[in-house]
């Protein structure tokens, strides 16, 4: 019986994921009404291909980004992001984070969901 | 002695012609916060209705590391796990219970994280006050029913860890 129950928490070795810059700033776009937020995500978790952007409000309520949320990047590479907002949102947003997506079926894969947000200060008011 | 005026020459033309070149390697130190998974975690099964991460019960508790390069920028915020992302099919309820506490530290002012740190449902929420590098292990166990076998088969969770800007 207890050979079979093994629950597998993590299980490669060191991984690591990093999002920056730490306090962004938002600026216009190129379309008139859209801002821009421009992040960096490297990525040095072998087995994490996929992170997902999310933007939040001072009291963590989601909001909405526009485009695709959810980015493709391979094991050590480093892509800039940039997140689009709408006007609304840009008024709004406070955080914006990147949090790792396990794809399933990975159940022997390690499992740490890690998500870094980075703050708008002065925004959010 | 002209050899020797030639020698002095020769070395001379060679020394005007000899160039340095200064190659520039440039980087900048900003605030930021990276995650790694240091030490994988496994649940050992000391009885049949129950799974730990703890040494004595066979497991192995997992360890993630924070980097910090400025302090005051960010707190970590650990959530050990409370439900299974993948297990056999459970008819009884599972009871969690879990801890996150400081294992290891890059400078010993960290030490205080452990005592500082705040702590809701399974959420525990510490202040990365200084720079360097903080061990974090997640001790978690989950109990099945009123001493109810699990299941055979294969059990996953998910601890989730945050570095959230201040």
């Amino acid at each position: 019986m207890r050979s079979f129950i093994v629950l597998i928490l993590f299980s490669a070795g060191v991984q690591a994921h990093q999002f920056t810059p730490t306090y962004p700033e938002i600026r216009g776009s190129y379309v008139a009404n859209v801002y821009k937020v421009d992040m960096k995500l490297f990525n040095k978790r072998r087995e994490i291909s996929y992170y997902e952007i999310q933007a939040f409000d001072k009291e963590w309520n989601p909001l909405k980004i526009g485009f695709n949320s959810i980015v493709k990047i391979e094991y050590l590479e480093t892509k800039n992001i940039p997140v689009y907002l709408g006007k609304e949102v840009a008024r709004k947003v406070v955080y914006i984070c990147s949090r790792s997506k396990i794809l399933k079926g990975h159940i022997n894969r390690t499992l740490v969901s890690s998500k870094i947000c980075s703050k708008i200060k002065n925004n959010g008011q | 002695m002209i050899y020797k005026n030639l020698l002095i020459g020769s070395l001379a033309l060679c020394a005007s012609l000899a160039q340095a070149e200064d190659v520039y390697i440039e980087g900048t130190v900003e605030a930021r916060c990276m995650i790694t998974t240091d030490t994988p975690g496994v649940y050992g099964n000391p009885s049949p209705y129950e799974l730990s991460t703890s040494s004595v019960d066979g497991g192995v508790v997992p360890i993630i590391r924070y980097d910090v390069i400025t302090g005051d920028y960010y707190k970590a915020v650990i959530n050990y796990p409370d439900n299974f992302s993948n297990s056999p099919t459970l008819n009884d309820i599972v009871t969690w219970t879990g801890s996150v506490s400081v294992d290891q530290v890059s400078d010993s002012l960290m030490s205080d994280y452990d005592t500082d740190k705040i702590e809701y449902n399974n959420t525990t929420e510490f202040g990365l006050t200084i720079a360097g590098t903080t061990w974090f292990s997640i001790d978690s166990s989950a109990e099945y029913g009123y001493q109810t076998p699990f299941p055979a088969g294969s059990y996953t969770s998910v601890v989730e860890a945050e570095c959230v800007a201040l």
